[in-house]
């Protein structure tokens, strides 16, 4: 088997999920992935995700289970934009029947940019759909919503 | 020759036990609720108590093939810190953001065996 490295990984599916938005995105710099960077670097709305930990890997399995928080911020006078964004980044993780992804080939990137093989999303689960959790501690609009992604290293 | 027996006395008793059935499966899925509000409470960071105090759960819903409870914390902020990776908000141990997600996690999948063997010890 192919060695997980998340940081591969959150970079492969950040650039899916820029490239799949409507209108697509384009990352700028990949600082934006990261939880805490984004909120330094980045005029509102921003964005990020960040892994946290999913349980016991099952060392048996070839399939690799990370659980992702995806957070997207914004001062308070712009609350419309940071849902809208945050829905947005939502839809790219369904398919066309508005069901969320299953056996999803990405492209591989490392965190420089350069290819990195492929990633296929076997499953993609929802904890929840995005929902304002408050103001954050800067006093912002903060959505969020987290999933479990089951994954495997292709190529 | 005939034979018949009267089903009236069957029928009542099967809608008894079933009565005492969803009475049973409501109860046990009260006391594990109480339980897992207990064990994420043992990990909600805590600053003046009340977000702690505030996990609560509401009566089981009970249909014909699910049983649904659900839980949470009724602080307004519940959510907020819920989400605060370690990154940014300290949480003082045994502290922890993810507090309802990460019991809910390991409890969770605990529900239906406990709630079937509730029913299997009244039986």
């Amino acid at each position: 088997l192919t060695p997980f490295d998340p940081a591969n990984f959150l970079e492969s599916l950040i650039r899916f999920v820029a490239a799949t938005m409507n209108p697509a995105l384009s990352l700028v710099q990949p600082v934006e992935i990261f939880n805490t960077l984004a909120d330094e670097v980045f005029a509102a709305p921003i964005w990020s995700m960040a892994g946290y930990g999913a349980g016991p890997r099952q060392a048996w399995e070839a399939v690799i289970k990370k659980s992702i928080q995806w957070r997207t911020v914004g001062p308070r006078d712009r609350q419309g934009d940071v849902q809208l964004r945050a829905q947005k980044i939502y839809e790219t993780l369904l398919n066309g029947e508005g069901r969320p992804l299953q056996m999803k080939t990405i492209n591989g990137f490392k965190p420089d940019g350069s290819a990195d093989g492929t990633w296929q999303l076997k499953n993609v689960v929802f904890i929840q759909t995005p929902t304002p959790v408050g103001p954050d501690e800067k006093n912002r609009t903060d959505w969020i919503f987290n999933t479990d992604i089951d994954l495997c290293k292709l190529s | 020759m005939s034979a018949s027996i009267d089903m009236k006395e069957i029928l009542a008793r099967l809608s008894l036990k079933a009565r005492r059935d969803l009475a049973i499966i409501e109860k046990a899925s009260g006391r594990f609720a109480a339980i897992l509000i207990g064990r994420a409470q043992d990990i909600t960071p805590v600053k003046t108590g009340f977000l702690q105090a505030s996990g609560t759960w509401e009566q089981p819903q009970i249909t014909e093939d699910n049983v649904i409870i659900n839980v949470g914390f009724n602080a307004s902020y519940a959510a907020i810190v819920h989400e605060l990776p370690p990154e940014r908000a300290h949480h003082e141990p045994p502290g922890q953001w993810k507090y309802l997600e990460v019991t809910l996690r390991n409890e969770g999948p605990k529900f239906v065996p406990y709630v079937a063997s509730e029913l299997r010890k009244a039986n």
